[in-house]
């Protein structure tokens, strides 16, 4: 997986690069917007990550010419604005997703993925986990061809795990990720809980596994596999 | 009271102090000068009177109307004038009236007499009336003209001065244009309009300065914020032990406060600077039960019973982000101020009004001092204490009214659409 990263933040884009390096994308930055469209015009990416307020131009137009040239490209917008403008004006455009700054990392690497899964990996498409397999396009989880029945957010919830293996999620991640920035409203992520609780409950009972270990204090992590 | 009328007033209140002293003189003075004309009215009758009695030479007394002459057979003191005030019945009156009366003794062609002489005195209640009646129509006279003048002059003198008024209404902080007050040749008004257009100019590029700032504070401030975050993330990837982990999520915690308030007083400052003056109607009861839908799921997992009694097709004039922020507000304050056991939230909406009813605890403070920036009830939670400020901000704007009643463990939020 291919990111160009058009961020002028200089620390930012270091953080977005060590962290998208870490997850296993290939990762170039771009600093401005000439450099950008250089680039672009040079190299194929798989998405681009485009910040909206660059120096030298404005990122929508960067969204446009990517739009009118390649078509299967990913995109991300970033904008420290968070106004819905910004975010409409942008998926308008033709972005495949948005984020408002500040924005957690851990976020923007799943939507990434999640962007990559649709545009790029259309015919076979799973993601395994042990003897696990979610099949992302038609939102299934199989083990060993049995049919594992889990709602929505439960579905989403594994797909966070499996799309984040080695990581630690605290529950503020997972409930964000699940329910939208709004959920910071709530006083307490406990609720979360519940959520994991059924979802291991229900993989268990059809896998004889626990495939989530607890990191007391902190969150929960998918156990280490041997593929 | 306009300043003209007042200049009128304590004109006429000294003038009329003036017409009391004027009164009092010119009754000193026409009651001597009367007085001085009687004595010499009578001196003169005397004199007749004398010839008179050099003519005749009466040995009996002759007793008329207004003149005594008593032949004297003694020699009695002469050229004493005594003159004095009485009484005497006035024959054609016939009344008894106040008199001026002359007593003298007289030698005249070597015999005594003493004469006496009265003439009726002007009274001084009549005197009194006559300057009364006459000071009081000059007043009248003096006040028709000091009105007439006064509104004349109001009107061409302070024509400059209401100009500027007009000037300083129609000011727009957004304006670029300079303010231009109309020339004037009064020394007070030029001060004024000078002071007015310095004033103006330094207000809008304060104002502009102020907006450029607020408007980057957010980009500027977000930036950084991201990096930390970010750093943070990358800090939790190295494997942290339990303890670690706890310290990073609790500054990333911070991080995200921060950011929220940075965004928080910036829409703050935004609607200061009439950054959403557009208005547009809008379709209230749409939007309302969007952003509910939005947070049904919050609301159910935080347990709380949630009844809506929402009007149809409200119709309200207010820019739409402003009220989508409003609503947005009310309804995390009802849900993050909730109880844990049986809360509930009503939210009611008609034609005249914004209803948000849910449970809480009872508040120990005055619910109107909420809505001061930073006022919280209680310390503990992670509210930053600006999300009733930004409620009340907005129904400012817009002139709406926003309203916070707590009655026990019932808090109601209500905003009155004018």
């Amino acid at each position: 997986m291919k990111v160009l990263v058009v961020e002028d933040q200089l620390e930012l884009s270091k953080n977005i690069e060590a962290y998208l390096k870490n997850d296993g994308f290939q990762v170039s930055c771009a600093y401005d917007y000439f450099t950008a469209t250089d680039k672009i015009a040079a190299y194929e990416y798989d998405l681009v990550i485009i910040d909206l307020m660059l120096p030298d131009g404005y990122g929508m137009d960067l969204l446009y010419s990517l739009r009118a040239n390649q078509k299967n490209v990913g995109t991300i917008i970033l904008s420290a604005k968070n106004s819905l403008d910004d975010k409409v004006r942008g998926l308008d455009a033709g972005a495949d997703d948005y984020l408002a700054k500040p924005f957690h990392l851990i976020e923007l690497s799943s939507r990434l993925k999640a962007i990559y899964r649709t545009r790029k990996l259309q015919g076979e498409n799973s993601i395994a986990i042990g003897g696990i397999k979610l099949f992302t396009d038609v939102y299934e989880v199989k083990f060993e061809q049995q049919k594992i029945d889990l709602t929505k957010k439960e579905y989403e919830m594994l797909l966070f795990f499996a799309t984040n293996p080695k990581r630690v999620l605290t529950k503020q991640n997972i409930a964000e990720h699940l329910w939208g920035d709004y959920i910071d409203q709530a006083d307490s992520y406990d609720f979360v809980y519940q959520h994991i609780k059924n979802l291991r409950k229900k993989i268990e009972k059809a896998s004889q596994m626990d495939i989530i270990e607890t990191v007391y204090g902190v969150g929960y992590k998918l156990k280490s596999f041997n593929k | 009271m306009r300043l003209i009328n007042k200049i009128t007033l304590i004109f006429l209140g000294v003038s009329f102090i003036v017409f009391l002293i004027g009164g009092l003189v010119t009754y000193k003075v026409i009651g001597d000068e009367i007085k001085k004309e009687e004595k010499w009215f009578l001196l003169e009758r005397l004199t007749s009177t004398e010839r008179y009695i050099s003519r005749k030479q009466p040995k009996n007394p002759i007793i008329r109307d207004k003149v005594i002459i008593l032949p004297q057979n003694d020699s009695i003191p002469i050229d004493e004038y005594v003159f004095s005030d009485t009484i005497v019945y006035h024959s054609t009156l016939e009344r008894p009236e106040m008199h001026n009366k002359l007593e003298v003794g007289k030698k005249i062609e070597g015999k005594f007499y003493k004469i006496t002489l009265y003439d009726i005195i002007i009274e001084q209640d009549d005197i009194i009336d006559g300057i009364v009646e006459s000071l009081f129509k000059t007043y009248l006279i003096l006040l028709a003209l000091v009105l007439i003048m006064g509104w004349i002059l109001s009107k061409r003198l302070l024509i400059p001065f209401e100009k500027t008024l007009q000037s300083i209404r129609q000011f727009d902080i957004k304006d670029t244009e300079p303010i231009i007050l109309s020339k004037t040749g009064t020394k007070e008004f030029k001060r004024l309009n000078s002071f007015i257009e310095n004033m103006s100019a330094k207000i809008r590029s304060d104002y502009q300065s102020l907006k450029e700032f607020s408007e980057n504070a957010s980009h500027e401030i977000q930036t950084p914020l991201s990096v930390a975050k970010g750093k943070l993330e990358l800090l939790q990837d190295t494997g942290l032990d339990e303890n670690q982990h706890q310290l990073v999520k609790e500054a990333q915690k911070s991080i995200t406060n921060i950011s929220k308030l940075g965004n928080m007083l910036t829409l703050l400052a935004k609607i200061d600077n009439h950054e959403f003056d557009t208005r547009n109607k809008i379709n209230g009861s749409e939007i309302l039960e969007d952003i509910i839908d939005d947070y049904k799921e919050l609301i159910h997992l935080k347990g709380l019973r949630l009844d809506l009694d929402i009007a149809e097709d409200v119709q309200i004039n207010i820019n739409p982000t402003l009220f989508e922020i409003l609503v947005n507000n009310l309804l995390k304050n009802a849900i993050k101020h909730n109880i844990n056991t049986n809360g509930y939230i009503f939210v009611l909406m008609n034609h005249s009004r914004l209803e948000f009813k849910n449970s809480g605890i009872p508040l120990k403070s005055n619910p109107s001092l909420l809505f001061g920036r930073f006022k919280k009830e209680n310390f503990k939670t992670n509210s930053l204490g600006l999300g009733l400020s930004i409620i009340k901000k907005i129904c400012e704007v817009n002139n709406m009214k926003a309203e916070y009643a707590c009655k026990e463990q019932e808090h109601i939020l209500t905003v009155h659409f004018s």
